[in-house]
């Protein structure tokens, strides 16, 4: 079953002319239960997507569908819907117990026992009021809520912003292992994809709006390889083929990363004559794949 | 399977407690107006005094605790609109509709409460000022409240309330649109009064120059549904910000 489908989506913020394209041409199919990571940088229309598909904005053109119907203020995909993010508000006079008392009240499917047990782990105060929190805290709780309320459509959006490490592998099996008793759909956005890999299905990698990849997290880690060794060799073998990212070393060596489709005996014989293949961390990969292609050396190579 | 339609009235009976709850404050903040509109004394008067004489007269007004619950019911009418909570209103389950319906549930209740405790103040205030001030001095028409004048000053100043009340939230809808509006709306009332002064006595006279309560009170809840309506006709398309 589909839950998200998205076909030439796009998204400006303010006038067409000067306007911000955020989302451009962007198209995809989210299945049912399945943990979904949303890579991209800093500005690559994450929060954008995510909060089109929880139906907080409007998209301005092309089509979205979440659970067959369009999104944006929708009622009934509000009910299925819980987007979680660090500006997650709520009122102040509510203490935390209050909040989840309203959590459990607005989702049918809330596990209170668990919200509490979680609460109690993080050594949260729930007599504590929402805004009187630190930011990592407050990420933790609005994590609870994120795990804690069922939702058949869970929207992270970099949820562990302010987390200090432990809580935030904490967060991850938490999630996880709700997730194995409570299959649902979950999009969680990072930009740190070696952080949430583990637990992911699949990814979609956007960049500047666009769609970059999305492919089985398995599949990511077979995309590419790095080839080094003489600049002659490498150059040779990588010949024809699209190069994802450059490196020069002294004495005419290169590091080139590119697409995985060699037949063994070709990588064979390339080692033969000294290039050298390394894998490639699927973290690199993305930020190959959404970088400039000289990366940051270009910047000192030109001054 | 995923067709199944939620609820409106559900979601927005849940939001309405949620509301309700969260700005609870409000309550109390009414109590607190009122004591200030109770003690607040006259609104004016006179002094004058003769060789052996002096004479001090000071005039009362219900219009006074009137005016302040009208205050605090239109700052209610800009919380409830206003960016901030938006944000929360939305962490849950919401759409522009049920939202409005739940803030509308709210104003109500607040427009309720408020009306009563008003009407029940100016009775407060005629205890006070009698037993304030030595038996005899209190010189005025109507003084003592039969039932059914209470009964009547209720229906009249709920009516003037839910009035107000519904301009309140047309305002607050008009300013979370666009900031504009806070200069824009006075703006347009001072050009419209300067211009066209007459048009405008001519909507106060149509209201409160109305001697049937029947036909007022007619008048007044066509107006509100008006309002009302068109707050969440405007706002129906409005992106969730925060």
């Amino acid at each position: 079953m589909i839950v998200v489908e998205a076909k030439k989506l796009g998204k400006n913020y303010g006038r067409v002319k000067g306007g911000v394209q955020a989302i451009r041409g962007l198209s995809f199919i989210m299945e049912e239960n399945k943990i979904i990571g949303l890579i991209g940088r800093n500005g690559a229309g994450k929060t954008t997507l995510l909060k089109m598909i929880a139906g907080y904005l409007r998209p301005t053109g092309g089509m979205l569908r979440v659970f067959e119907r369009e999104p944006f203020n929708d009622l009934t995909v509000s009910a299925k819907t819980l987007f979680v993010d660090d500006s997650m508000t709520f009122p102040l006079s509510f203490t935390l117990a209050d909040i989840l008392r309203e959590a459990a009240r607005f989702f049918p499917g809330f596990d209170a026992k668990l919200a509490e047990a979680l609460a109690e782990y993080f050594s949260l105060n729930l007599k504590k009021s929402h805004h009187h929190l630190s930011k990592g805290t407050k990420s933790t709780f609005n994590a609870i809520i994120g795990i804690a309320s069922h939702c058949p459509l869970t929207l992270f959006d970099e949820p562990t912003s302010g987390m200090d490490s432990s809580v935030r592998k904490d967060f991850y099996r938490a999630l996880l292992k709700d997730y194995i008793q409570h299959p649902r759909t979950i999009i969680l956005s990072s930009h740190l994809l070696s952080e949430v890999e583990e637990l992911l299905e699949d990814i979609l990698l956007i960049h500047a709006g666009a769609e970059c990849l999305h492919l089985p997290v398995a599949d990511l880690k077979e995309y590419a390889i790095g080839l080094r060794g003489p600049a002659r060799n490498v150059g040779e073998l990588a010949q024809g083929r699209e190069i994802l990212h450059r490196e020069e070393f002294g004495q005419g060596n290169i590091y080139l990363v590119v697409k995985k489709n060699f037949s063994p005996e070709r990588l064979e014989e390339a080692r033969t004559r000294g290039v050298e293949t390394v894998p490639i961390a699927t973290d690199d990969l993305c930020n190959y794949l959404t970088g400039s292609k000289g990366g940051i050396d270009d910047v000192f190579r030109r001054n | 399977m995923f067709s199944a339609e939620t609820d409106l009235w559900a979601v927005a009976a849940k939001q309405y407690l949620y509301k309700l709850k969260s700005h609870s404050g409000f309550a109390l903040g009414f109590v607190a107006t009122q004591i200030i509109a109770l003690f607040s004394g006259g609104i004016g008067g006179f002094s004058s005094s003769g060789s052996n004489v002096m004479v001090t007269v000071t005039r009362y007004t219900s219009a006074v605790p009137f005016i302040y619950t009208s205050i605090w019911i239109f700052v209610l009418a800009l919380t409830l609109t206003g960016r901030s909570d938006e944000k929360k209103d939305f962490s849950l389950v919401a759409n522009r509709t049920s939202n409005h319906l739940a803030n509308i549930g709210v104003l109500l209740s607040a427009w309720l409460y408020g009306g009563v405790g008003t009407t029940l103040l100016m009775g407060l205030q005629r205890w006070y000022l009698y037993f304030s001030s030595e038996q005899g001095e209190v010189i005025a028409n109507g003084f003592y409240l039969t039932g059914r004048s209470l009964a009547l000053a209720l229906a009249a100043i709920l009516l003037y309330l839910l009035l107000l009340t519904a301009a309140s939230y047309l305002i607050g809808v008009l300013i979370r649109i666009s900031y504009l509006f806070t200069v824009l709306l006075p703006a347009v009332l001072f050009a419209w009064a300067r211009l066209n002064g007459n048009a405008l006595q001519r909507i106060g006279t149509f209201f409160l120059r109305e001697p049937s309560l029947s036909l007022f009170a007619l008048k007044v809840l066509t107006a509100a549904l008006v309002l009302f309506g068109f707050s969440v006709l405007i706002s129906s398309r409005l992106e969730v910000n925060g």
